[in-house]
């Protein structure tokens, strides 16, 4: 039986069928909601848990109704206490991982307008964040009439990453190495920290984490309207209050660029300094403070932006082609091909370098 | 007691005269303030004039220190709570030029809903 399911695609399969089932599961938590349980009254905390639960039954509805993804077949959503375990088990598990990363931080977005975040904010206090763990791999399913039951390492191994995910200073959203390995290279708007070995309970074999670093992924696209409004009305107010979650200025730096038309208004070049007086090597910062300055005709600090941002992050392709533009309308056509070519090795299509080789 | 008279007037007298000298006599002399020559005068007010200035620089030296050490203590908590001039001022920068048909305009970063 199981060697029958194993090749079908999980909508194909029959009640009562079992077998191994690649799938990618999110795993999804409060920060600090033990030491918030220890000082709330019972119904105080009832009520942030209920809120936290609102929100991941809004937001993964809206989520996978945009993708046509059907619940119990291609995904299942689980509530326990205080985390949310989402599984996906398409035909295509790099887009289930990269999915999943997605619905992750559109989920901290989400988060970030909830009723206990806005009084928190307007209160002077940092708002309370989520942190994610994303593991990759096969587990053991049965097809059930409402869904598949699933068991297996993978999904304990992608529980131990999400607790170790609240040490990530950046997205505080961790990615195994299986997971990562299904993505890396295959997409240029998420950027990942450096692989680290953290010991995890239970884990004997050393499993590789990576935090997600930078994420232009634009929000408006994939957040339910009414947690858009939220995350618009307080972006700002958070992050004023959390100095250092410069995961907020990026979504919110993407969105307002798309809103405005892929063009960087004063407000949000003005936030990009900002930003950099705190983190000079902030990827978003630097792409948009570059992409501001271009569009001002300052080429000159454009430049600098973009040798800042390809010397911090030389594996980011964008960086590279994008700076290979700014040489070229320099003049500068040894630059410009060497920019070229770091973009090529990275995955820039060819024809994508309109406008940026140099004219021979 | 005419006897007694004469004695009260020669001593009312007396008192009256050593009243009267006292008076006209040279005042208790209080600790006068050096006066310095003219031409030593002048060079004096220079030289305090010279210590005021690297004095009120030194304050200022000072404040100036301060400030940036509480502006590095403080960034972590307030650094976008306070506006602080821009890197380049908006009314230095030219108009964005219209995107289309121009080669120097960026474009955002791909953000596929989906990868294959």
């Amino acid at each position: 039986m199981a060697d029958e399911t194993v090749s079908k695609p999980p909508a194909q399969w029959t009640e009562g069928e079992s077998g191994p089932l690649q799938a990618s599961v999110l795993f999804m938590d409060l920060v600090s909601s033990s030491d918030f349980a220890s000082v709330m009254g019972l119904k105080d905390y009832a009520d942030y848990v209920s809120a936290f639960h609102d929100l991941c039954v809004r937001q993964t509805r809206f989520f996978f109704k945009t993708f046509s993804k059907t619940e119990h077949v291609d995904y299942n959503v689980e509530l326990v206490g205080d985390e949310l375990v989402v599984f996906l088990h398409t035909d295509s598990p790099p887009n289930d991982v990269y999915l999943l990363i997605c619905l992750a931080v559109t989920l901290k977005c989400g988060w970030l307008g909830s009723p206990l975040n806005t009084e928190r904010l307007f209160s002077g206090l940092s708002s309370t964040g989520l942190a994610a763990g994303i593991n990759s791999g096969l587990v053991w399913a049965r097809r059930t009439a409402k869904g598949f039951v699933k068991c297996g390492f993978a999904i304990n191994a992608g529980k131990r990453i999400e607790s170790v995910s609240r040490e990530g200073d950046r997205y505080q959203v961790f990615v195994s190495d299986p997971a990562f390995k299904q993505i890396n290279r295959r997409i240029r708007n998420l950027l990942f920290g450096p692989r680290r070995i953290t010991p995890m309970k239970g884990v004997v074999v050393p499993l590789g984490v990576h935090e997600l670093a930078e994420c232009f992924m634009n929000i408006g696209k994939r957040l339910e309207p009414e947690l858009l409004q939220g995350f618009v009305r307080l972006g700002r107010q958070a992050l004023q209050r959390n100095t250092f979650d410069l995961w907020v200025h990026t979504c919110w730096q993407v969105y307002q660029a798309s809103v405005a038309g892929d063009r960087i208004s004063d407000e949000a070049l003005s936030l990009c300094e900002h930003v950099l007086n705190i983190d000079p090597t902030n990827p978003a910062a630097l792409y948009h403070a570059g992409q501001g300055m271009t569009e001002r005709n300052d080429v000159e600090t454009a430049r600098l932006y973009y040798e800042d941002l390809t010397r911090h992050w030389p594996k980011f392709a964008d960086g590279w082609l994008e700076l290979a533009r700014t040489y070229r309308s320099l003049g500068l056509k040894e630059e410009a091909r060497r920019s070229v070519l770091q973009a090529r090795r990275r995955g820039i299509p060819e024809e994508e370098f309109a406008g940026s080789t140099p004219a021979s | 007691m005419v006897l007694l008279r004469r004695l009260a007037a020669v001593t009312l007298a007396m008192l009256v005269i050593s009243l009267g000298l006292s008076s006209c006599g040279p005042k208790p002399s209080t600790p006068a303030q050096p006066v310095a020559p003219p031409a030593t005068n002048a060079v004096s007010s220079a030289e305090n004039l010279q210590r005021l200035k690297v004095e009120a620089e030194r304050q200022r030296m000072l404040r100036e220190r301060e400030g940036a050490q509480m502006e590095r203590s403080s960034a972590k908590k307030s650094f976008l709570l306070e506006e602080r001039p821009s890197m380049s001022e908006p009314s230095s920068i030219p108009a964005a030029p219209d995107k289309a048909g121009d080669p120097l305009t960026s474009r955002a970063v791909p953000d596929p809903m989906q990868i294959r």
